[in-house]
């Protein structure tokens, strides 16, 4: 049986949707009415009076029908629809009121909405591992020689792991490259060489098969791989049976020992498989070789702090031990997702505080409209009032009108929320991407739906805090529309401006940190130049000789197409590798500062430079000449030439082990910024024939560049066709423009200071829409005054100066706390700044004057209204 | 122990028997008695049930069109009778009232009140 109330509740909800019920009701006393005069005619009246008689006795239907009316209403949600539907249809009635209301909240929740959501799974939410909290990244760090950061020395990481106690485990990994062969297409394969321990620190399973065991990875035991699940599901179709099946990698073969479940990637998004490597004491060269990264899980219990001091410890133990290697070297402990998310973090945040500044103006706004609107209907209140409507039922209509808008908003704001939430992908830092995905869940529906309920209450009760019911009967009398709430409005407009400010100053500050970034010469030539990567096999002994014919035999094809102006090889193109370094030795300048102990080296063929633009500032271009049998040879650049003063073509290097032969500095070429477009050129570097090369290594090169006339993308299948032509088990990845390469340095940016503008716009037009709102109603509501002053000789000039005055008092005030705030919280924006100051003064004074241009642009109208008033109908309205 | 005051269901509805006085109303909480009675015989619409009820008691009870409608809407409403819409011998459309299982169940509780309120007025009446 069901209960009672849910009964009541259906049959009221039904009588409440459906039309029909009066109507029922009314039929049901008609047919009553009908029998009742139907019996009377039976006695033999006639049908007027049997009629008659029966209404007589019926007695007043109307009540019994409204008795049994108010039975079947609920008489709060009666009344609220009834509210709603008089909202819905007075907004109708004004809709670009609506609209802008609607639009301006939506643009607020929206945009702060979807940058919250992305904050949520980047910074909030943990990593997507197992208590990634307690995981950590150990780095090296040479801080005298200008290196925060510095990968990792087998030997230490050795090291390390024996003496460190503050570590459930610490493993150790190092990118490379696979080519995968044997079946369809050659591909370059982004991979890693993990310690066999690096799974169960992480704290993931494979989902098929084991992870590592631990003799695998020692020298002669490393045929062993792990695929990712995207590889698995790509290339092998998911097939469960291929554990224990060998694929081959680099020309080798590999048992699969496991597949990574779904969604795992470590350390990149483009990881997609890894082998085991075993480092021991016994095993590990040189401490000069520094490759490694270190990943450990801190022993629950034991602080940041205390992992910390424990490195000092031991790092300072080994600088002393290994004196030559480690001099100068210590240790730094950064917690994972610190390490992650870096630089992103102050990012996110300005763009969420950007984003929330929109909210608060557009709020702003809407309280404003609601108040000139409130008073403009103060007659329809005030009458309403007179005919006995409650004062809570006219604040609950309001209220209601207020909820319907920011509804609205809300609504349109959480679509809003979902198209950005998409495109701000590009914010999300590398080592993330892929892993985390920012959707909008039902938390931040509620943030939104709330926050725009929440302000609809607050818009809907403003305008009857305006206005006092006493003021409202005398309204009525046609009196009285002096207004009380002028200077709430002026607070208002006020708050806006300043709020503008901060936004458009920050958004100049950035906007001219990414126009310095796009004018820094990186040292090249980037337009027409297509790039490709081939990681090359590092098997055979024949290896060095094989790899150089591969690349004359590419080279000469390539030459041969018809658009192609010069192209070369090189170890890595500029962004795409951050190491690559080498012990330098002058020999003029045997004494060299510690930045300049390390320099890049990189094995080039002799168009590579020419190719992607370099300038030759002195001596001559590496050529074909420069081969095996010559004297060896480098150009330099011009950050080396520097520490030798004049002369320097002619003189003489040494690339790392004191035993390799001098090298004769032939020619000098202007910097590149190798590490990224906002690093200067801080380190030397060394560019030498592969033609000289005496060993199969990491240095041999393995990214082309090509310069074409015409556009590079349509050279793409062309070179892919002369690789394969030569090897065609040769793999071949990023083609892409060199411009895309650089301008893979700003994309984040870009996208932050696209936002930063779109914000920055709706702020600064939402301010104008608050000055002119606030100006209109400063003129409408003297316009009886004016037209008084008019009729008694005042200057119209005067007035509107007067006018104007007041404008300009609110406009100062605004830009004054606007400007104030920005300089006590420009500091933070610091991090995040090129070529530019935070406090830089043309950047505030810019937005200050844009702000104020905007403001009297809108403040103009309502002030030209003033001057033309007429005095008669002024009066006559009286 | 019964309370002759109880108003019962909360229905203040009254039907007043006759047209001639006063001493024909009814007590309070009895019309919706008499309709669960006269449903029980069978579904019916509004005009029927105060008919059947007049017919049966001889023209003693006669029910007030102004409460027999708001009686059987609060019914309604509380379960005990729900409604149809239906034709007529006469080929009209009439809303017809049948009873539910609360309404049965009422019925038989409130025919078991009404009794014994009877009795013991009737004892109370031949003792005095």
């Amino acid at each position: 049986m069901i209960p009672i109330w849910l009964n009541r509740l259906r049959l009221r909800l039904r009588a409440l949707l459906s039309r029909e019920h009066d109507a029922e009701l009314r039929n049901e006393l008609q047919l009553h009415l009908d029998l009742l005069a139907a019996e009377y005619v039976a006695r033999g009246m006639s049908a007027t009076d049997a009629r008659a008689r029966a209404h007589r006795e019926f007695g007043n239907a109307t009540r019994v029908q409204e008795t049994s009316h108010q039975l079947f209403t609920m008489p709060l949600l009666d009344g609220v629809w009834r509210d709603l539907l008089y909202a819905l249809r007075s907004l109708v009635r004004g809709p670009s009121f609506a609209a802008l209301v609607s639009v301006t909240l939506a643009l607020g929740i929206g945009a702060s909405t979807a940058i919250f959501s992305l904050i949520d799974v980047v910074l909030i939410r943990p990593l997507p591992f197992p208590g990634a909290e307690q995981l950590a990244v150990v780095w090296e760090t040479a801080p005298r020689v200008g290196y925060p950061k510095v990968d990792v020395a087998p030997a230490n990481y050795v090291d390390w792991v024996q003496q460190s106690d503050v570590f459930d485990g610490l493993a150790a990994y190092s990118g490379n490259a696979f080519n995968l062969t044997g079946q369809g297409r050659p591909e370059r394969l982004d991979g890693v060489q993990v310690t066999p321990n690096l799974f169960s620190v992480i704290g993931v399973d494979p989902v098929l098969g084991r992870a590592f065991l631990s003799p695998e990875g020692t020298r002669g035991n490393r045929g062993f791989v792990i695929l990712s699940h995207g590889l698995w599901q790509r290339r092998f179709g998911g097939d469960v049976s291929i554990v224990g099946r060998a694929i081959l990698l680099n020309g080798e073969s590999h048992v699969v020992v496991g597949v990574m479940p779904k969604g795992f990637q470590f350390p990149r998004e483009e990881t997609q498989l890894w082998t085991p490597v075993a480092y021991s004491a016994a095993d590990t060269p040189t401490r000069n070789r520094r490759f490694l990264r270190v990943v450990g899980r801190l022993k629950v219990g034991r602080s940041w702090t205390q992992a910390q001091s424990e490195f000092d410890t031991i790092a300072t133990r080994l600088a002393a031990t290994y004196s030559e290697a480690n001099r100068g070297y210590e240790a730094t402990v950064v917690p994972l997702a610190e390490e992650f998310v870096g630089e992103a973090r102050a990012s996110l945040f300005l763009l969420e505080a950007a984003a929330l500044l929109v909210l608060v103006v557009a709020c702003g706004n809407v309280a404003g409209l609601f108040i000139t609107r409130a008073i403009r209907r103060r007659p329809e209140i005030a009458l309403r009032f007179a005919l006995g409507a409650s004062r809570g039922h006219i604040v609950r209509q309001l209220v209601i009108e207020g909820i319907a808008l920011s509804a609205t908003g809300g609504a349109i704001g959480v679509v809003v929320a979902l198209v950005t939430v998409d495109w701000l992908g590009t914010l999300i830092p590398p080592p993330l991407r892929g892993a985390v995905a920012p959707a909008l869940d039902w938390r931040m529906l509620v943030f939104a739906v709330t926050t725009s309920v929440l302000s609809g209450i607050v818009f809907g009760l403003a305008p009857q805090w305006a206005i006092s019911g006493s003021k409202l009967i005398r309204s009525l009398a046609g009196r009285g529309t002096q207004l009380p709430r002028e200077r709430v409005r002026a607070a208002l407009v006020t708050t806006q401006i300043a709020m503008a400010v901060i936004v458009v100053a920050a958004t100049g500050l950035l906007v001219r940190t990414l126009i310095n970034l796009q004018n820094v010469d990186p040292g090249f030539r980037t337009e027409n130049v297509l790039t490709a990567r081939m990681e090359v096999s590092s098997s055979g002994a024949s290896t060095l000789d094989r790899r150089k014919r591969f690349y004359a035999e590419v080279l000469d094809r390539i030459r041969q197409l018809p658009g192609v102006v010069s192209a070369g090889f090189t170890t890595f193109l500029p962004y795409t590798n951050f190491g690559g370094s080498i012990e330098l030795v002058l020999r003029e300048q045997p004494d060299l500062p510690d930045a300049a102990k390390f320099a890049y080296r990189r094995e080039v063929t002799p168009d590579y430079l020419t190719a992607i633009g370099v300038q030759l500032v002195a001596g001559r271009w590496l050529t074909e000449h420069d081969t095996l049998g010559q004297a060896p040879v480098a150009v330099v650049n011009e950050y080396i030439a520097s520490l030798l003063g004049s002369g320097v073509v002619g003189t003489q290097l040494k690339l790392g082990a004191p035993d390799t032969p001098w090298i004769t500095i032939v020619g000098v070429v202007a910097n590149i910024r190798e590490e990224g477009l906002e690093t200067p050129p801080q380190r030397g570097t060394v560019y030498t024939p592969v033609a000289q090369s005496q060993q199969a290594w990491y240095f041999n090169p393995r990214d082309l560049a090509v310069r074409v006339s015409g556009d590079p993308s349509h050279f793409a299948a062309a070179i892919e066709g002369v690789v394969w032509s030569i090897d065609k088990d040769q793999s071949v990845s990023n083609v892409r423009m060199l411009e895309a390469v650089v301008d893979g340095q700003i994309r984040a940016r870009k996208t932050q200071v696209t936002l930063l503008i779109v914000f920055a716009a709706v702020v600064v037009f939402l301010s104008a829409l608050g000055v002119y709102g606030l100006m209109s109603f400063v003129v409408t509501a003297r316009t009886q005054e004016f037209g008084v002053r008019i009729a008694l000789g005042a200057d119209r000039g005067r007035l509107a100066a007067f006018v104007a005055r007041q404008g300009l008092v609110w406009l100062a005030t605004g830009t004054a706390v606007g400007l104030t705030i920005t300089v006590l919280v420009s500091r933070g924006l610091e991090r995040l700044l090129y070529g530019v100051r935070p406090l830089d003064p043309a950047t505030l004074m810019s937005a200050t004057l844009l702000l104020c241009l905007v403001a009297s642009v809108a403040a103009l109208f309502p002030i030209y209204r003033a001057t033309c008033i007429d005095p008669l109908t002024a009066l006559r309205a009286e | 122990m019964l309370d002759m005051n109880d108003e019962g269901d909360g229905y203040s509805c009254q039907a007043s028997m006759g047209d001639e006085s006063r001493k024909g109303e009814l007590l309070q909480g009895t019309l919706p008695l008499l309709i669960l009675r006269t449903l029980d015989s069978g579904p019916s619409h509004g005009f029927d049930i105060a008919r059947r009820i007049q017919q049966v008691s001889k023209s003693v009870l006669k029910v007030q069109q102004g409460s027999l409608y708001p009686a059987l809407h609060r019914m309604e409403l509380d379960g005990l009778i729900e409604s149809c819409w239906n034709t007529t011998e006469n080929n009209r459309q009439a809303k017809y009232y049948k009873l539910t299982r609360r309404g049965i169940r009422r019925l038989a509780a409130e025919t078991e009140r009404w009794q014994a309120i009877a009795a013991a007025i009737a004892a109370v009446l031949q003792e005095a």
